[in-house]
């Protein structure tokens, strides 16, 4: 699907993927997070640790929000309490719907609940892919600072999107695009 | 002994000097199947018992070894290429097993057709019989998910994973349709000791058990190349060797 | 153990999953009488294999619900990347899946059993057969549901894929009953288990990093 890919994400920086629809964004992002394996070639993560947000965001529709949350969070070994969790969901203005299953929420609504654990956690590298989809303006401005906190703390952001961001200081590009 | 089968691992390695072994095991299969079947059908002895209707067995055993070891041989060729990740071993698997599954179909259908005149019917369901379907059931098995989960590598893992699963089962499986069938046997299966067998009827039997062996390999060898050329088509090696043809 | 608790969490926001492994064990049961006979003396005798075969074709019927679920909503994937050992992941989902499909209908044996005129001794080494054979069931319908996820026609590929594996607990598990409770099948049935349990996970686990990149 790809040929001669050779990037390299220091800490502190961001990299944005550029392509368009069916290039093969999200084949890039799954190798990168590991979910992938037929490839030739080679990833190196130095990254201590690493957050993968897909296409699917991994809520179980009858779960309440607070349970998916606490669940995703115990996959990466992390148990908040209750209150730094319910903290975390206020940040995202999800604060009402903590009790609510995750199958009654629109879609930008689930999107903020994933990226709780964004928030919650001190992963040193953020792979997004469509980071900014099914966000309304509250909502991406709300995962600018998310990013831009996250930067200043040293940590690596790989992302794609179809919008165009000024405010977000990306350091590099990727274009993905037909030979 | 690594460094060898590292070596062998390699396609373009494999390709060019397995080609040397084809006209032996051609020949192999052409002396020993003709002279088994000529031999076991018009000049053994007539059995004691079972008169003339005996001589399928000179198709039908040596079909039921080979059936299992084909088996064994294709679950281990996905084993290596589990382990080492060998594409080689993934061919090898995936070639095998069309082959593997109609091997188990003739022995399925040439028992039946020895059970006709012994049992009067064509399907029994003895042991040997019933554990031959199940080992074609498990044939079945790694081609479907083989050809549901497509060409690509990851294809290829989860049906050595399916066929290795089966490998470790197959004697299980076995043991249990054997105490299955023990345990019910009706009173018209009488178990007699079969009288030790004459060498004019061994004899020929042993020569059609190599022959089908030296039949599989060879087919199986001409089928992997196949697959070799088929997969490395766009390497370097193989359009040399095959400029004339492309 | 968090996974444990999410599992038993869904098993029981979904009752309608239960009721239907229910459901579809006591209409086919009652099916056989009405096809073959409701001679008690025939019954009788086709009982502890019927009841073992409905398990069976429960169990196969259930065998990719919770992981089609976890695999479409991308819950799967986490768990493959998270830090749980997968195989860990694997043996939670064939025990949420044998608490769902398979208990209730171990449960409601006896009501089986006295549809189809069994002994109420056959009917106790029925449920000690069925209680150590049939979470082997719950392994192989596990690793058959991982391996045909997100395939075209997984249903049908799942039964061809699975039919030999099931065979020696269907074997086992029927004999030990049939024999009224001989313990050389009951202790190679208990034997089964442990090497299922043993082996069957780490397979399942190998199958579900495969599941996941598709």
């Amino acid at each position: 699907m790809f040929e001669d890919l050779d990037f390299e994400v220091q800490s502190g920086e961001v990299l944005q993927i550029i392509g368009d629809n069916g290039v093969g964004k999200s084949t890039l992002f799954r190798i990168l997070a590991g979910l992938l394996e037929d490839y030739d070639g080679k990833v190196e993560i130095a990254a201590r640790s690493c957050l993968f947000l897909g296409h699917r965001y991994g809520l179980n529709p009858r779960l309440t929000v607070l349970e998916n949350v606490q669940f995703l969070m115990a996959l990466q070994g992390e148990v908040p309490s209750e209150d730094t969790l319910l903290t975390a969901l206020a940040k995202l203005g999800l604060l009402d719907e903590t009790q609510q299953r995750c199958g009654e929420l629109s879609e930008g609504q689930r999107k903020r609940v994933a990226l709780t654990r964004f928030l919650l956690s001190n992963a040193e590298l953020w792979l997004l892919d469509e980071a900014f989809s099914a966000l309304d303006h509250h909502g991406r401005q709300t995962l600018l600072t998310l990013c831009q906190s996250h930067v200043d703390r040293g940590g690596g952001l790989v992302f794609s999107s179809h919008q165009a961001l000024d405010p977000l200081m990306v350091d590099k590009t990727l274009r993905l695009g037909p030979a | 002994m690594w460094r060898w089968f590292h070596e062998w691992g390699s396609p373009r390695y494999f390709y060019a000097r397995s080609g040397r072994l084809l006209p032996y095991l051609a020949g192999l299969t052409l002396l020993l199947i003709p002279t088994g079947i000529v031999w076991g059908l018009l000049y053994a002895p007539a059995d004691y018992q079972q008169g003339h209707s005996y001589r399928i067995m000179y198709v039908h055993v040596p079909a039921a070894i080979l059936a299992q070891s084909s088996y064994a041989m294709m679950a281990a060729a996905g084993m290596v290429s589990l382990i080492w990740r060998l594409k080689l071993a993934d061919a090898a698997m995936q070639t095998a097993a069309p082959i593997g599954a109609w091997v188990t179909a003739i022995a399925l259908i040439t028992g039946a057709l020895w059970g006709k005149p012994m049992w009067g019917t064509y399907w029994v369901w003895d042991a040997r019989l019933t554990s031959t379907l199940i080992l074609l059931f498990l044939f079945a098995g790694v081609l479907a998910l083989r050809q549901a989960a497509g060409p690509s590598q990851s294809g290829g893992r989860a049906a050595a994973v399916l066929a290795v699963v089966g490998l470790i089962n197959l004697p299980i499986i076995k043991f249990s349709v054997d105490w299955w069938f023990t345990l019910h046997q009706p009173a018209s299966f009488s178990v007699t000791e079969k009288p030790a067998m004459p060498i004019e009827m061994w004899a020929p039997l042993l020569a059609m058990v190599i022959g089908v062996y030296g039949w599989f390999f060879w087919v199986w060898l001409l089928r992997l190349r196949q697959e070799i050329r088929e997969r490395e088509v766009r390497s370097e090696w193989i359009r040399q060797r095959y400029q004339n043809e492309f | 153990m968090s996974l444990l608790k999410r599992e038993l969490r869904l098993l029981l926001r979904s009752p309608a999953e239960v009721v239907q492994s229910l459901l579809f064990g006591v209409l086919v049961v009652a099916l056989f009488p009405l096809a073959i006979t409701p001679d008690p003396d025939v019954l009788r005798q086709l009982s502890v294999g019927l009841i073992w075969v409905v398990t069976l074709l429960t169990s196969l019927l259930a065998a990719d619900r919770s992981l089609l679920s976890d695999f479409e909503d991308g819950s799967l994937e986490q768990m493959v990347l998270g830090v749980a050992p997968l195989w860990w992941v694997c043996l939670v989902k064939s025990v949420g899946h044998w608490l769902t499909a398979l208990l209730p209908l171990i449960v409601i044996t006896p009501l089986l059993g006295i549809m189809l005129a069994m002994t109420s001794e056959t009917m106790l080494w029925l449920m000690a057969s069925l209680l150590v054979g049939t979470p082997v069931l719950s392994l192989f319908c596990v690793l058959g549901a991982m391996m045909t996820l997100g395939l075209n026609r997984g249903g049908a590929l799942l039964l061809v894929i699975l039919m030999p594996f099931l065979v020696p607990p269907l074997v086992l598990g029927t004999q030990w009953a049939m024999t009224v409770g001989q313990p050389f099948y009951g202790y190679l049935l208990a034997g089964l288990l442990c090497v299922s349990l043993m082996t069957l996970p780490f397979a399942t686990a190998s199958v579900a990093r495969i599941a996941v990149g598709r």
